[in-house]
Parts: structure tokens; sequence; C-alpha cells
């Protein structure tokens, strides 16, 4: 779990992004940056389900090409999974 | 009936052959029989693909190539037959590999792990390997003509079927890729970063590549061909028309059909012919005529029985000269 | 000291002082003796890190952020509708309404969802109440965003018709925010440059305000009393583009240019209220008036009729879908959730004081009074032209209303596709989905009785924030602490937004049978045109009744099934 803790990436946001920057920017635009992150994760979940999708049971294709892709997800496969199987309706959906 | 060297003729830009049929009807004996000949005669680089598991193409050149990569038999000729099995492991070896560096790992994830071994057990993986190794010795482009001898298996054809699904899997999950990326872009500019380069896309990117390419070359009709190889017994009529049909299906134009293990009509006419073998020609006979009624157009080549088994090089050299200019008639 | 009395200064400071009390005592009581939140125990944002949906968030974006999504034209035009009953009423239960319920819902909820893994309102209400409850819950919000929908157009349209020049004013922001949008996502072009074009736009759009309300003042008389529904028309248009075209092309980069007059006009109307002694303006309205004006008794509609400043249900959607997610540390979630919500009654108050300031003459029952009163207020200290400050403040009521509605009509879009499957699901498509989250709320909002209207918005708003409290207490029950501190705010807000429901199904279901029985349409809750159509009116009102009656047993339904499981949760505790 601590391997694909993104530590030093979160670090890096926390500067500049206090105090009265952070408010602003806060209003301006985290709603919108929200967004567009959930629905990259829309995105990324049709990505890694059309890849990996037998790893939840799906056979989509012949995993020969997926495991060319593999090493590029493995940090994302266990969120990835965690997601899938998250309970979630519309109410996840709200990003101010 | 012209022979395979006119289709040459008229198709100068072919560089790729490929064998479909039945296992056991000669399309091993035709790859390597043409392959000669293009190399000898038509001083031509050639490199002749087996996929067949069953190592046939050692067996007809008499010499041991199963997973030995590219030989060179005699100037120009080149033979792979390929070990599937073995490159299906050594892949998966280079992923593991590959994961353990990128993210500087002592031991796979379990899940990860578990993917990959199970990865193996799936059939279509045999096919995904080889029809891969076609496709990067074809983009490679070393050669002048690619000779390939198809699995026995879905007549050959499938393989075809499911590099079109294939291309459009990569397509699509390229575009998915692309799409989330636009996302994280805008993402990544409202907080004032830039995102890294996708090292997945280009890989993608990269696949989606080769495979349009070797697709489209497959699906070209002026730079492959396809010949079906068939030998005059009723399953082998119902399996030619069943796999038109599938030619047709997939859109691909069949550019010819050998016909092969014919017996000479003369032998009829030999008092020396013994009454069984006369027999048999006389059902051969039977089943050429319904060849010529339902392929007619279709014929390009017959090749006669031979008293011995197709192997070494002069015997090639007898099928090259029935197959590159047929003499024989129905 | 009478002189001060009678102007805004005292009673606003007064009141941020209570909120100071709120925040510094009960508050920091809550976190630490209910909640015990620690620093040391990891938030979901960082248990599920994922970089999209989880990942940590510094204090004072969120705290942005979250204010921002939960400021919108609810703490603005709510005063109006209780400065029915008075200033003294209206300024009471904006400071004791968010003191005692209004913080304690914004915190609880992103706190729930801090120790729930991160669930949202949908899934939380699934895991400690129910299946079926959380179908009627998503039924609910259906409804619920219908009716914001029809409440803010409605208001927009009505602000664009009341003042000319305005509606070029809010072209010129949206043209700029597209070419903004383009800029920064296709160019990538540089945050702070683009800011500055920002604020030039704003400039702009109130230069051109005040200097072209001709175009806009004669369609205004051409098309007479018919004038205000063709402005709904075009907002809808332009909420379907907004809807359908990608977020970044026109959603997120309009937020992003309104968030300055939005910050500003805030600022300015707040240190307005609090130098006026020094400047001369003074109080206006009555202390109070009755406790049964026309718009009906004070209770329960007062406490619906100031949304947003006092309490709100959206918020509580807000803090669990995406700020209890992103919460950094525990310990954030006071001044994230507190703290903006108590920012947000500061800024119900400053609307107040803008109304506080005008004669009831000047109001003249006209929810377009607050630019008046805005105006006098800002001018007073900061000089300027009338005329500019109106089409300042025209501008910003139109620009938190509208930002929030392309929100609201995504965000309809979007549930549709979810919710309407099998056989129904022709009405998740994309643009049919849109259609149906406009054409609904139009044809509410040209029955023209908005306040009706806002009645049952602030009215299922706060029954939502009802029910969020009550499912607070549940889970503080599971956690075997006392939960009164929500459970009173639940059992309140239950009982008085029900009654306002209620009251409101009643006001129209009787004018609809007297207009069965006697033929009579002057009872009928409608505005010119519609209200020269009887049969149209009738009709409306009709189908009122049944939205009233159907929020109603949603609402009595969810109660139901939440005070059940309180039992239940009850039970197992002890």
């Amino acid at each position: 779990m601590p391997l694909f803790r993104r530590k030093k990436e979160k670090k890096e946001e926390d500067k500049g992004e206090g105090g009265l920057k952070g408010i602003l920017y806060g209003m301006a635009v985290h709603g919108s940056v929200t967004a567009f992150l959930r629905t990259r994760m829309y995105m990324e979940h049709l990505f890694m389900l059309m890849t990996l999708g037998d790893m939840l049971g799906f056979p989509i294709i012949p995993p020969y090409y997926s495991l060319k892709l593999l090493p590029y997800v493995v940090p994302n496969i266990k969120s990835w999974k965690m997601r899938m199987f998250r309970e979630r309706d519309f109410t996840d959906l709200i990003s101010g | 009936m012209v022979g395979l060297l006119e289709y040459f003729r008229r198709n100068p830009e072919t560089k790729v052959v490929i064998f479909a049929g039945k296992g056991g009807l000669g399309k091993t004996t035709c790859s390597a029989a043409l392959s000669y000949y293009m190399a000898r005669v038509e001083k031509r680089r050639v490199l002749c693909f087996s996929t067949d598991p069953q190592a046939s193409l050692s067996d007809i050149f008499e010499r041991d190539l199963f997973g030995k990569g590219e030989v060179e038999l005699i100037p120009n000729l080149y033979v792979v037959e390929i070990d599937a099995d073995k490159r299906i492991k050594e892949y998966q070896e280079e992923i593991k590999q590959k994961i353990l560096d990128m993210y500087k790992l002592d031991k796979l994830p379990e899940e990860v792990e578990e993917y990959i071994e199970a990865s193996s057990a799936e059939p279509a993986m045999y096919e995904s390997a080889t029809y891969d190794a076609m496709a990067e010795l074809v983009a490679r482009g070393d050669y002048d003509l690619y000779v390939f001898d198809m699995p026995p298996f879905g007549h050959g054809v499938r393989m075809v079927a499911m590099a079109e699904i294939l291309t459009k899997w990569v397509e699509k999950i390229t575009e998915a890729r692309e799409e989330a990326r636009k996302y994280e872009a805008v993402a990544a500019t409202l907080r004032g970063k830039t995102i890294q380069e996708d090292a997945m896309l280009n890989e993608l990117l990269e696949i989606k590549e080769k495979m349009t390419r070797f697709t489209s070359l497959l699906t070209d009709s002026r730079r492959t061909a396809f010949f079906m190889v068939l030998v005059p017994e009723k399953m082998a009529i119902l399996d030619t028309e069943r796999a038109l049909r599938m030619f047709e299906e997939l859109g691909i134009r069949l550019s010819g059909i050998v016909v092969n293990r014919v017996y000479p009509r003369e032998l009829l006419d030999d008092p020396a012919t013994p009454e069984f073998l006369k027999n048999q020609i006389l059902a051969q006979q039977e089943y050429l005529r319904e060849i010529k009624e339902k392929f007619g157009d279709y014929i390009v080549a017959i090749i006669p029985a031979f008293d011995r088994e197709p192997k070494g090089f002069d015997m090639l050299e007898k099928v090259a000269e029935h197959l590159m200019e047929s003499k024989l008639k129905i | 000291m009478a002189d001060i009395l009678q102007t805004p200064s005292l009673w606003v400071l007064g009141a941020l002082v209570a909120y100071g009390i709120a925040y510094f005592v009960y508050s920091k009581w809550v976190d630490e003796k209910i909640w015990e939140s620690s620093p040391d125990r990891p938030t979901p944002a960082h248990m599920y890190m994922d970089g999209v949906e989880f990942f940590p968030v510094s204090r004072s974006v969120l705290y942005g952020f979250q204010f921002k999504s939960v400021a919108a034209l609810g703490p603005i035009l709510g005063p109006f509708v209780a400065l029915y009953y008075g200033w003294v009423p209206a300024l009471l239960w904006i400071v004791l309404g968010n003191m005692f319920i209004g913080w304690v819902q914004d915190y609880s909820t992103i706190m729930i969802t801090v120790r729930n893994e991160g669930r949202s309102m949908g899934p939380l209400v699934y895991q400690y109440v129910g299946e079926r409850p959380r179908s009627i819950l998503l039924g609910y919000l259906l409804f619920y965003l219908l009716i914001i929908s029809a409440v803010f157009i409605y208001l927009i349209s009505l602000f664009w018709a009341a003042f000319p020049g305005t509606f070029l004013a809010t072209l010129t922001i949206i043209v700029f925010s597209v070419i903004i949008g383009h800029l920064l996502y296709k160019m990538q072009a540089n945050i702070y440059a683009v800011t500055l074009l920002a604020i030039f736009a704003v400039v702009l759009a109130v230069f051109i305000g005040v200097k072209v309300p001709g175009p806009e003042q004669r369609i205004n008389e051409a098309l007479g009393k018919n004038a205000q529904a063709f402005w709904m028309v075009v907002l809808a248009v332009i909420l379907f583009i907004a809807s359908i075209a990608p977020m970044p092309t026109f959603i997120t980069p309009m937020n992003f240019v309104s968030t300055f007059p939005a910050l500003a006009g805030v600022a300015i109307l707040i240190i307005g209220a609090l130098v006026s002694p020094a400047v001369g303006v003074t109080l206006k309205q009555p202390t109070y008036t009755e406790f049964w004006p026309k718009i009906g008794p004070l209770f329960p509609v007062l406490f619906v009729s100031i949304a947003c400043g006092a309490i709100s249900g959206w918020h509580s959607l807000v803090s669990t879908s995406t700020t209890g997610k992103q919460l950094d540390v525990e310990t954030d979630a006071r001044p994230v959730g507190a703290g903006a919500m108590l920012t947000e009654g500061m800024l119900a108050l400053s609307a107040l004081a803008a109304y506080m300031v005008l004669s009831p003459e000047e109001i003249g029952g006209k929810i377009s009074s607050f630019v008046l009163g805005a105006t006098r207020l800002s001018s007073s200290y900061l000089g300027g032209t009338a005329a500019m400050w109106k089409a300042f403040f025209a501008l910003f009521l139109v620009i938190y209303a509208i930002t929030v509605q392309t929100l609201v009509t995504r965000y309809w879009r979007v549930f549709s596709g979810e919710v309407f499957t099998g056989g129904l699901s022709f009405l998740g498509n994309k643009y049919i989905a849109t259609i149906t989250g406009l054409a609904i709320p139009v044809l509410f909002a040209l029955s023209g009785s908005w306040w009706n209207l806002w009645i049952y918005f602030g009215g299922s708003n706060q029954l939502l924030a009802g029910l969020a409290l009550m499912l607070v207490a549940i889970i503080i029950v599971r956690m075997k602490k006392p939960p009164t501190y929500a459970l009173l705010p639940a059992i309140f807000m239950t009982i008085v937004t029900i009654s306002a429901l209620i009251w409101e199904t009643y006001v129209y279901a009787h004018g609809v049978w007297v207009y069965l029985t006697t033929g009579d349409a002057t009872v009928l809750q409608a505005k010119p045109p519609l209200s020269e159509h009887p049969k149209a009116a009738f009709a409306m009102n009709t189908v009122f009744v049944f939205v009233g009656i159907a929020l109603v047993l949603l609402g009595l339904m969810m109660t139901y099934y939440l005070v059940e499981a309180f039992k239940r949760a009850k039970q197992e505790a002890s």
C-alpha cells in the first residue's frame, strides 16, 4: 500500500495552496478541477475495463496486448478495483 | 489455370502470400515450395513463416527450425517456425521484469502476478502471440515477400477477423485514454501544473500503428494474396465452401485455390494400375468435376499426387513446378 | 447611540459576534467532545487516495470551494421574503438558525463521510437506513432539482426584464467566459493573465450594462407583459447549450469569471453595512410586522424563506460528495464546514442589510429592490453613480443564479441518465434529459407565482437538511455518542419544513378548490400573463398541488424510515 502513495506530490500541492491564494483557487476552480478529475475517473474505468476486464471477470479481448499495457496501470489496479466495487449513485457526482 | 507465376505477373505489388485451409491438405508444402521458388528462381528475399505447432516446416526442410528464429536455408530463403508457447513465456517474463524495474520492486503484487500467469491459459493468447510476431516481422520490412502458412484452426482466416477486432479494440482504448488525458490536462492547467508524458499512450499508439498497418496490408488485395489449398475429397470441398463464405463476410478477396494431390488421369489407362487405385481416381474425377463447377475461376494451380512425401529441396522443386506454372488440367 | 441602532451597523456586528461564538466555542466543543476529531486518524483522502476522486486538499482550498459551492441566491433573496415579518425575525433566524443548525449540518455531514470510507449521501442512506429510503431520496432529489430550476429560471428572467442592460452584461460575461475557456484549456494560457482578462470582462460588462440598456428596453416595451416569458426562453437556450457543451468550454470558465464579482459584491455589502452609521444610511424597515401577513404564517414560512443563509440541505450533498472525500485531516472539517457556512451567514446578513435600508414603499413587493438597497449601501461610502452600482448588482444577482443553474441543469441531465433505465431510458438521453430539465421548470416558472415556488424550494431544501441531520444523529448513536446537538435541529427542521410544504400545498389546493366551486380565478396563484387564462392557471395550480403532495409524501416516508433507523440504532447501541 505505501508503495503507491504519492506522498511527494501531495506536499507539492500543499505549497502555494494555503492562505488567500488557496481560498481564491478553491472558489474559482477547485469545483471544476474535481469535476474534470471525476470525468477522467469514469473514462479510466472504461479504459481499465476494456484492458483488464478479465481481472474482474469480464473477458473482453485476448489479453496479449493487455499485458503490454499492464506495467503502466499497475499502480491504478488497486484503486480501480476498489472504486468498481464501491457503492455509488448520483449523489457522488456533485462537485459544487 | 495458369499457376502462381502468372498471378505474380499480374499483381507485381504482392508482398504477402497466405495459405489457408484445413490441416493436412498441403498448405505447408505449398508455402515451402513457393518460398523456395521465389528465392531461388526469382532471386527475391523471402521469409517463410509457419505457425504450425507440429513443426511441419522443419519436417519439409529436414532441419530443426522450431523456435529458432529466422534461419537462412539457401541464399535469400529465410524460414521461421514460431514456438508460440515459448514466445508467450518470454513475453510474460519480459512484462514481469518491466513492472519490477518500473516500480523498483522485489516482488510483483500478487494480483498482478496471478493475472499474468492466468493469461497463458487463454487459448486466444496463442493466436495473438502468433499474430503479433507476424505483424512485427512485416513491420520490420526486411523481406521482399512474406509467405505465411496459417494455423489449421478456423481456416487460418479467423486470425484476420481477430486482427480487425483487435484493431478496433486498440482504437477504442486509445480514444478512451486520450479523452481521459484531455480532462487531466484541463485539470492540471487549472492547478497551474503540466501533466507528464503518458508513456502508456505512446505504447498504445505504437501498437495501434503496427496493427493498423498490418491489418490494412492484409486486407489490401493488391499487396496480399490469399490462397486456399484443397484436395479432391468431399470434406475438403465442403470446408472450402465454408471458408469462401467466411472470406466474403470478412470482405477479403480470395486470390485463388490450389488443388493438391491429384492423381494423373492417365493412370486409368495404365494396365499396371491396381484396381483400388483406379477406383480412387474415378472418385477423384467426380470430385474434380464438382470442384470445377463450384470454384472454377478460382483454381490457379493443380498439383499432382507424388509417389513419396514432399520433403527436401528436390521434391519442393517438383511441387513448385506445378504450383508456379500449372500444366495439369481437370 | 440611538442613532447607531437606527443603522444596520450594530446589528450586523452583533451577528458577527454571535457567529464568532458559534465557531470558536460551540463548534469547537462539538468537534472535540462528540467527534473527537484527531489529526492522526487517516482520512479517506489518504486511505483511498487515487488522485481522481480521493486526494487530500489543503483546507484553504476546501474552504473556498465549500463556500463557493454553497453560496447562491438563497441567502441573497431569502431575506426579502422574510422581511414580510419585519427585519428582527429575519435577523434572528439568520443568526440563531446558523448558530445552532446551519454549520452543524455542513460540518457534521463532512464528518460522517470522513468516518465512513468517503461515502456520499446516497450510499450512506443505503448503509444506515436501507435500500428503499435511498431510492426515495434519489426521487426526492430529482423533484428538488426541478424546483430549484423553476425558481432560478424565474428570477434570472425577472432580473433581465427588470434591469435593461443586464442581459447584454450577462452576455458579455458569457462571451468572455467562452474565450477564457479557450485560452485556458486549448492554449494553456497563464492563469494570472487570464484572471486579469476576467476582471476586465466584469468591468466591461458593467459598463455595457450602464450604457446600452436601449435594445432590451425596446424588447420589453414591444412584448409588454410577455417580456419575462421571452427572457425565460432565451435563458433556456443558454442553459441548454451550457449543459450540452463540454464543461471546460462553458460552465467552468463562467464559474471562474463570476467568482470575482460575486466576492466583490459580498465584501462591498458587508463593509457598507458596518460603516453605515458614518455615512448616514439608516434602517427604514419595520422591526416587526405581524404573525400572519399575506404570504403566510411566520411559523413555518419564515424558516423556509431564508434558505442557504441559515441552513440548507444542498450543502450536505456537497459535503458528502466532494469535501469529505478530499479532507486532508479530520481537524480541517471545522474550518471548512463550519467556517464556510458561517461565512455564508454573513452573505445573508449583507443581503438583509441591503433590504433593511429600504423603506417598505421602496421595496414595494419587488424582489429586485435588493439592487436598490445594495446600491444605496455601496454608493454611500464608495461613491460612484447609482446607475453603475445598479448595473453591477443586477449583474451580481444574475451571475449568482446562472452559475448555479447551469450546474443544476447539468446535474439533472446526468442524474436522469442514471435514474431512467429500461423502458424509460429515452428520458436519460443527453438531449431529451436536458430539454425536460428545462421545459418543466420553465413551465413552472411561467405560472409566475415565484414565492409560492420559493416556499416549495425552501421547504424541500430545508427538509433535505433535516433528513441529513437525522442521518448524522443515527451515525452518532452508532458511534455511542450523545446525538442531541444534531437530533434537536433535525426534529425542528423536519417539523418546520413538512408544515411549510403542507401549508403551501394547501394554498394551491385552496385556490383550485375555490376556482372549481365558484369559478373565481383570483384566488389561483398566478401572475400575468398566465392569470389572464384561468384554465391554464387552474391547470398549473393543480400540477403544483400534486408536486406539493409528492414532496410531502416523499418527505414523510423518508422521515419514517429515518426514525425507524434511529430507533434501531438506539436499541443496538444500548
